[in-house]
This record gives C-alpha cells, sequence and structure tokens, in this order.
C-alpha cells in the first residue's frame, strides 16, 4: 500500500516537473458556423399530427422551426393551409409570427421554436366514411446571405513581380454560407484601369438557390404566405451588394431575377480602382444577398368516421 | 586506484588549459548566400485576435562577404489589406549596418527589424500570407589564379611553369551571385576568358542604384530591363584591369537568362614571353532581393 502512494506521489511530481506532459497541445477550434445550405426549416415533430382521427375530434400537431441558417429572423410569418371544410383550429389564427435566432459561434446548432396547433375535426357526413386532409406547413422570412470570402487582389496586371503571396483565382464554395441561397463560385479579375497606377479588380459572382424552398423578393415575403397569387416577377429575385476591404463594389444588376436551373451570375467591380502600390494582397470579399424565403412542409391526417 | 583518479584529473586540466584559439585566416569568400532572415518566434505569432497589435520581428544576418545597411537597403512587409492591418510603412524599414565575413571575422553582423501594426475589428476570420521582402545592393569578389601563356603556340621546347586551362569557382564566393567558371583561352600575344556568371542565392538579381533598390519593394516595379543584370564592376589581371575589354555589356551590366550570363573579356598586355600564374578578379556589383512568407490567421473577436 505505501508503495503505491509512494508510486503516485512520484508520479504527480514527475507531471507537474514536465510541462505540457498531461497538457493537451491542440489549440481550440472555433466552430464553422458560416457553412451549410439552410435557412429556417420546419419539422413535424414525430407522431404529430396523427394519421388517423376520428371526425368531430380534437387533435395536436407540433411543429419544430429550426433556424439552420446564420441569419436571425425577428419577423418570420408561418401559415397554414388545409381543407376547412373538415379540420378548424380552435381558438388560434392560420397565420402568426415568428422569431428564431440563427447560428453564431455561441449557439452553433442554432435556435429553435416550437409551435402547438390544436386542430379538431369536422364531421364527415354520411357519403363519406373517411377522408384524407392534406395540411401544409409555410414558413416564410426574410433571409440574408452574408459570404465573407476571402480574395487575391494582385495590381501586377502585366505579371513582372515574382514572389507573390496570392495568384487571383476561380474559388468554389460548395458547402454553402449557412444559408439557402449559396454564393458557388467567385472568379477575380484584375483589370487595367484607365489611370495609370491603378488597378480595376472584377469579381464574377456565381449564385445559386441549393436550400429545399422557393426564393422571393424580400419585401414581398409576407405575401408569400398569405396565400395571395404573387405573380412570376416576384419569384427568383435577389438583392445583390459586395463590398471589398472597406469600399462598397458595383455590381450589375443590384437585382437579380435567379436563373430556375443552373448558376446565375452577377458581376462587381471597383470603378475607382486599386492603386498599385499597394502590390498583391489577401482582402475580404463579403458578398451580401436579400431575399425573401418560404420553406415548407406537408403532411396528410385520415379522418375516420367513429 | 588512486592512480586512475590522478591520471583522470590531470587530463581534465589538461584540457582546459589547452583550448588555444586559431586564428580565423582560412579562405573566407565561400557560401551562396547574402542576407539571410527569419521571422523571429511567435512574431508574428500564426494566430492573434482582431484589434490587437500585430509585432513582427525579422532576424537577419549577412551571411556573405559584403556589408549590408547602404543607403536605399530596407525591408517591406506587405501581402496584407491595409485596411485591416494598419500601421506599416509602405516605404519599408532602413535595414541596420552588417558587416559581411572576412578574412579576420568568420560570422557576419547580425541584428532585428521590427514592425508594429494595429489590426482592425472584424465579424469574420482573416487569413493572411505576410511576406517580408528585403532589398539591398551586394558586392560578389571573385578571384582565382590563371595561366597567362603570351606565346602559347611556339614551337620552340621549353619549360613552362603552367598550361592555360579553365578555372572553376566552385561553392560560391560569400554571395548570392557567383562568378562559376573562367574559360581561359590563350592565343600569342592575347588571353581571352569567358566568364559564367549564376544567380544562386535563391532570390531576384536586378541592376545595381539608388534607382531600382527603390523600386524593388511590394510598391515599386521593376522592369523587364532592370530584373536580372548584374553590373561587372571590374575584372582584373595581376591588378591591371580588363575591363573595357569586356563584352557584351548592356550599361556597363551583364544579362542572365534562366540565373545565369557570360561575359568575354581580353588581357592583351602579358609581361615577357614565358607563361606565368596570376590572379583573376571578378568584381560584380548588383541589387538583391530576398523574401519570406509567414502564414497569419486574424480571428474576429466579436
Amino acid at each position: 500500500m505505501k508503495k503505491t502512494i509512494a508510486l503516485l506521489v512520484l508520479l504527480v511530481l514527475v507531471s507537474g516537473c514536465q510541462t505540457g506532459l498531461f497538457q493537451r497541445k491542440d489549440t481550440m477550434q472555433l466552430p464553422e458556423v458560416n457553412i451549410g445550405t439552410q435557412g429556417v426549416e420546419p419539422l413535424f415533430i414525430q407522431g404529430t399530427p396523427p394519421r388517423e382521427v376520428f371526425e368531430g375530434s380534437a387533435f395536436t400537431m407540433m411543429v419544430n422551426l429550426a433556424n439552420l441558417g446564420t441569419r436571425d429572423v425577428d419577423d418570420g410569418i408561418y401559415s397554414l393551409s388545409y381543407e376547412q371544410q373538415y379540420l378548424y383550429i380552435a381558438g388560434q389564427k392560420n397565420q402568426g409570427r415568428f422569431v428564431v435566432r440563427g447560428k453564431s459561434i455561441f449557439n452553433p446548432q442554432g435556435e429553435e421554436r416550437l409551435l402547438n396547433f390544436a386542430f379538431t375535426t369536422k364531421s364527415l357526413g354520411p357519403q363519406l366514411q373517411g377522408y384524407p386532409v392534406t395540411i401544409t406547413f409555410n414558413a416564410c422570412y426574410p433571409y440574408v446571405t452574408n459570404a465573407p470570402l476571402i480574395v487575391c487582389i494582385d495590381t501586377d496586371v502585366t505579371g513582372k513581380k515574382p514572389g507573390k503571396v496570392c495568384t487571383p483565382q476561380p474559388q468554389t464554395f460548395p458547402r454553402g454560407q449557412g444559408a439557402p441561397v449559396a454564393v458557388m463560385s467567385v472568379e477575380t479579375k484584375i483589370l487595367p484601369h484607365e489611370m495609370p497606377n491603378r488597378a480595376r479588380p472584377e469579381f464574377v459572382i456565381t449564385i445559386k438557390n441549393l436550400g429545399s424552398g422557393q426564393v422571393m423578393a424580400s419585401q414581398l415575403y409576407r405575401e408569400a404566405c398569405s396565400g395571395r397569387p404573387l405573380g412570376e416577377d416576384a419569384w427568383n429575385v435577389v438583392g445583390v451588394s459586395a463590398t471589398l476591404s472597406d469600399s462598397v463594389l458595383t455590381c450589375a444588376p443590384e437585382t437579380i431575377k435567379m436563373k430556375q436551373q443552373g448558376d446565375t451570375r452577377i458581376v462587381c467591380t471597383q470603378p475607382e480602382g486599386i492603386e498599385t502600390r499597394l502590390g498583391t494582397y489577401t482582402a475580404p470579399l463579403t458578398v451580401t444577398l436579400d431575399y425573401g424565403y418560404i420553406s415548407s412542409i406537408t403532411t396528410q391526417v385520415n379522418i375516420v368516421k367513429q | 586506484m588512486l592512480g586512475m583518479i590522478l591520471i583522470l584529473a590531470l587530463a581534465g586540466c589538461t584540457a582546459t588549459t589547452q583550448t588555444k584559439e586559431q586564428v580565423f585566416t582560412q579562405q573566407f569568400r565561400t557560401g551562396t548566400e547574402g542576407l539571410y532572415m527569419r521571422f523571429a518566434q511567435n512574431l508574428p505569432p500564426t494566430r492573434l485576435f482582431s484589434g490587437e497589435e500585430l509585432a513582427v520581428v525579422l532576424e537577419i544576418e549577412n551571411r556573405g562577404t559584403a556589408p549590408i545597411g547602404g543607403p536605399g537597403d530596407r525591408i517591406y512587409l506587405s501581402g496584407f489589406d491595409p485596411s485591416i492591418i494598419s500601421g506599416i510603412s509602405p516605404v519599408g524599414e532602413q535595414i541596420p549596418l552588417l558587416e559581411g565575413r572576412s578574412q579576420f571575422v568568420n560570422q557576419g553582423g547580425f541584428d532585428t527589424v521590427s514592425f508594429k501594426a494595429i489590426t482592425r475589428i472584424l465579424t469574420d476570420r482573416y487569413p493572411v500570407r505576410i511576406l517580408a521582402t528585403a532589398c539591398y545592393t551586394y558586392e560578389t569578389v571573385a578571384s582565382s589564379n590563371v595561366c597567362i601563356d603570351p606565346d602559347p603556340y611556339v614551337a620552340a621546347i621549353r619549360q613552362r611553369v603552367c598550361v592555360p586551362a579553365n578555372v572553376g569557382f566552385g561553392g560560391g564566393q560569400g554571395a548570392p551571385v557567383s562568378v562559376t567558371l573562367a574559360e581561359v583561352d590563350a592565343s600569342p600575344g592575347k588571353t581571352r576568358f569567358k566568364i559564367h556568371v549564376q544567380n544562386v542565392g535563391g532570390g531576384e538579381v536586378f541592376r545595381s542604384g539608388g534607382n531600382t533598390l527603390n523600386k524593388c519593394g511590394p510598391g515599386g516595379e521593376l522592369g523587364f530591363d532592370e530584373v536580372d543584370y548584374v553590373e561587372l564592376a571590374d575584372v582584373s589581371v595581376s591588378g591591371t584591369s580588363i575591363r573595357g575589354s569586356c563584352r557584351p555589356l548592356d550599361q556597363g551590366h551583364i544579362r542572365l537568362t534562366n540565373g545565369q550570363g557570360l561575359v568575354y573579356c581580353e588581357f592583351d598586355r602579358p609581361r615577357g614571353e614565358a607563361a606565368y600564374v596570376s590572379p583573376l578578379t571578378v568584381v560584380l556589383r548588383y541589387g538583391y532581393r530576398n523574401s519570406l512568407l509567414r502564414d497569419v490567421e486574424i480571428l474576429p473577436s466579436t
């Protein structure tokens, strides 16, 4: 026993002397929250609504709203659509508001909200033995894709200088930026400027809706959940802005209608150019995409006679 | 046993008393480096938070034989966005005077150059590659004995002290640009030299002079007609300059292609008629640029 205690004491002393013997050498990694292709995702809680309910009875439907993107939603709208001939919600409205915070380094999972709906089935009438009712839950919200990218600015347009820290080249971002509309790629071009000792950076930005919902003009997201038709021009509309370091870029077009199929390209430039004396360096390019989004889920409830 | 201890003690005493340092008089013009630089440990750190001060310290050493630190010899930092990392002068920092190695000093000068910058508060991480660029004027002095035979094709049989042959300059001359070979071609009354020059230092060589030195930094732009040129400052045989005979020269400079250059020189004033050994000395002057990279990640502090 004494021997064991002595050995333990020795071990503690030795570990104390040798710094780092039992220390973790790896540095803490911050969670990567700026990736992903989802926004606010609604999900029916398992077992709700039930598959079958009797006519004239009540049932509960629970929906979990999870913000899996990086943007906070402070004024989201949800709506329920169903055949009101067979179902009604007692004491509740078919529409409501929601607030869900997005992912952050302090909350890498994103916030969730649980919505509870108490339905009552109506009588089927003498003709029907059963009836399948479809319930659709829509979440409509404004969202912003904020893509912080690092690009190479090489003001040596003619390529005279050797030993550069980087070379402008196309970059792809297949994992998204924590939002359903993603910047897929950025192609950096450094062009000669009309003024001497300056170079003009140009960025060809490719965007795509990688989420499961639909994109609309940001100011129309409320209408999208109202059930009123929006018209073809309202869908797939995204506002685009970009900054390079501290400078706001000129993007053309500033509001773009995304293609239904394939990628959509936008060109952003810095008309005043960059001084060539700055040489070659890496700089943050931040692309901001502003839009409305609708995510929908559907389920079916079979109403049967008692 | 006592005898053994006594022997060991005596051996120890002898060892300490025998450490007589030899005077460093061996050939010092060796090596292919000029200015050597490295980042001091953790300066810059590999990671720091935005808003913190960024300190960069470069340890520099003159590993060649020519002095560094004259006017225009500077170290620059670049590769970063000046709107994020500010406070670093675009005109760089003066390199302190660093003596080169010499016959009596076997180590060149050593010093540090410091930079301090402020980082802007960021909301996203900013990975940056910091480039340190040193620009300085340097000189190569290459000397070796060559055989001068004023009459190599004489019919009479006579004793010669040497036969003209090519001379190799292996191992460099304590400078990043080396004279690698001197081909010797003796003819009656004239000895021709084909002198091979090579950039062996791993950096970029450019025309010497303050004008080009000022353009060497990241903000400047050395032209195609300025890079890969080495000034032929002098070529002498037996102390007599033959630089005037050297061809081809572009404003006194040798053009390097793929890091290598050639110049042809003639010596037409041999002494007497017998072959003799004489020193051939080549002096090159040039601007030189070394660079060094360090990756730093600036993390958001919010």
